[in-house]
């Protein structure tokens, strides 16, 4: 008996503990090899997998056709994955790290050295927003370069790049004020 | 070598030591500290603008299957309810559309992956001779593509390097594998086996169940893995070192009890006939639940345990068949009249008396009939039983 057939799928929505169990058992190999391809082996694809199995087992009762289990389960997995990436799974989020100091003037209304981050945000190059973009969706920069089809080298560079033009765009902001402020003076 | 710019640039994928540095570092430099401040700001603005053009992150990986039929009515419902804001912020974010494509290969890996399960193992090659190692390509990730062969003489080295690093990881990984298994020994029971553990607790296995346990009944160690199968714990009770159970997924921390788990890799159900247990997802103790007895409680992949509820212990332990101890009478009592519907009450002085025997079978009278015998054996005194309502009650001379 296949545990993945639609019979068996019907008979596990239908209550059937074994069935159930057998289908569980059946897509574990499929999830962790799915896990472990993308996100290397470790405790966070254990933890992938294990959640993305309880999604199966919730949601099993609400698959309409049991013939359509292998894209069920797979959108389980895309799912979890997702929230993975949302940064569920760890604090990984550290741009407002709350140990670092945030000295200076560094309100984005701020009006003595204000930058128009929507401005600046324009600048970039569409590809430096991808890359931005997709980091701040959660892909690590390996993962970028793949879905750009470039090196991880080529997109940290990019994020380099940006990050150097801010702080020319706010050097010479910061001269122009100088100048302003020094024309006032006289 | 990164520079103090780069580290800032790239302060998000820096380990937590360097993040550390970087901050102290800022606290010097205020004109440096102003401008990371300003890219902060510009990173959360970038997020700002996808949570607000995209709300609902599955919308995307609902966008990325749409094409192939791969939704339910209710996703695709939902999808087209949402498609001109999706269009929208596709439009206006390049991220969002290389996530797109993202997922896509996700997909595929995932199809992939469904494919080699199901395959059926590949036979053995013939005896034909190792290819020599310098020609064999090395092995891919799941989803990588396959890159163009870019390797010179420096490249090779790289490969060789990163072979040398990968068999000293797997070396690593089966050392570790082996100091972890040290000292234990796994049993597989064919039939119905019953192991002895140094401080007098046994288990008892069904056919097909497999355990590690402490190698030569090491006598410091109260603890045992349950692999797979159903088992039945008697724990002699220590207070000061509790008896641990782990399975795939599952801790039980034993106080002493008589106590049935059966477990995969995926599910393990607890079902408890006396004493006391915890039951906890493993790596997660603090969402134990304890079980009293008589009840049962299950713990499903990594997700919080079951709330504990009552247990039909005749059919959870019927595997078991003649010569379960359960203990008190009193729960045996209240577990025959909660199985038939009906009040079976026991004498208090009777209630708390170990006995012996299955509960297995659907004969109200005569499961009465088989307590009341094991507590005459138990009390040395005539025991007899009496109806009383729609019940029976148990009731010593």
């Amino acid at each position: 008996m296949n545990p993945l057939d639609p019979q068996t799928v019907a008979r596990a929505q239908a209550g059937d503990g074994a069935a159930r169990d057998g289908l569980l058992a059946a897509v574990t190999p499929v999830l962790r090899s799915f896990f472990w391809g993308r996100i290397g082996r470790g405790p966070d694809a254990d933890d992938l997998v294990q959640n993305a199995l309880v999604r199966v087992h919730r949601g099993l009762e609400s698959l309409q056709r049991p013939d359509r289990f292998k894209a069920f389960a797979m959108k389980a997995a895309l799912f979890e994955l997702q929230d993975f990436y949302r940064g569920r799974y760890s604090s990984r989020e550290a741009l407002f790290d709350p140990d670092l100091p945030t000295p200076g003037r560094s309100e984005p209304d701020d009006v003595a050295l204000h930058i128009d981050l929507e401005r600046a945000l324009a600048d970039l190059s569409e590809h430096a927003r991808a890359i931005l973009e997709m980091r701040e969706l959660g892909y690590p920069y390996v993962e970028i370069a793949e879905a750009l089809d470039t090196t991880e080298a080529a997109v940290k560079m990019q994020v380099k790049r940006a990050f150097e033009k801010l702080r020319t765009a706010l050097a010479g902001a910061a001269v122009v004020l100088a100048v302003l402020l020094g024309a006032a003076a006289l | 070598m990164s520079t103090p710019l780069d580290r800032l640039a790239l302060y998000d994928s820096l380990p937590p030591e360097e993040r550390a540095a970087v901050a102290a570092a800022l606290a010097d430099r205020p004109a440096l500290a102003e401008a990371f401040a300003r890219w902060r700001s510009l990173r959360a603005e970038v997020r700002a603008d996808l949570s607000r053009d995209l709300p609902d992150r599955a919308l995307l990986v609902l966008y990325a299957l749409a094409d192939d039929d791969l939704l339910s009515d209710a996703e695709r419902a939902h999808l087209d309810a949402s498609r001109a804001d999706l269009d929208a912020a596709l439009a206006e974010h390049p991220g969002l559309a290389a996530a797109v494509r993202r997922i896509r290969a996700d997909r595929a890996a995932f199809e992939r992956a469904w494919a080699e399960a199901a395959a059926p193992p590949a036979a053995p090659p013939p005896s034909a001779p190792p290819r020599p190692t310098r020609t064999a390509a090395p092995p891919r990730a799941l989803d990588r593509p396959p890159a163009p062969d870019r390797r010179g003489g420096a490249g090779r080295w790289v490969w060789r390097t990163a072979a040398l690093v990968a068999v000293a990881a797997f070396v690593a990984l089966l050392t570790s594998v082996a100091l972890r298994d040290a000292g234990w020994e796994t049993v597989t029971a064919s039939e119905a086996q019953t192991l002895a553990f140094a401080d007098g607790s046994t288990v008892e296995l069904a056919p097909g169940a497999r355990i590690m346990v402490p190698e030569g009944g090491a006598d410091d160690a109260r603890a045992a893995r349950l692999l797979g199968g159903q088992a039945l714990f008697r724990v002699v009770r220590d207070a000061s070192d509790p008896f641990e159970v782990t399975t795939p997924n599952a801790e039980v921390t034993v106080l002493g009890t008589t106590f049935s788990v059966r477990a995969t890799d995926v599910r393990t159900e607890v079902v408890l006939a006396s004493g006391a247990v915890a039951l906890a997802p493993r790596a997660k103790p603090e969402a134990a639940v304890r079980l009293a007895p008589g009840e049962r409680a299950e713990v499903l992949a990594l997700d919080a345990p079951s709330a504990p509820e009552r247990a039909d212990l005749g059919a959870a332990l019927a595997w078991v068949g003649e010569g379960v101890r359960y203990s008190p009478a009193g729960h045996v009592a209240e577990q025959i009249g909660w199985r038939h519907g009906v009040p079976v009450t026991i004498d208090a002085a009777l209630a708390a008396e170990p006995v012996n025997g299955g509960l297995s079978g659907d004969d109200l009278r005569g499961a009465v009939g088989h307590l009341a015998q094991a507590l005459r054996a138990a009390v040395d005194a005539d025991v007899h039983v009496e109806a009383r309502g729609d019940g029976f009650h148990i009731a010593a001379e």
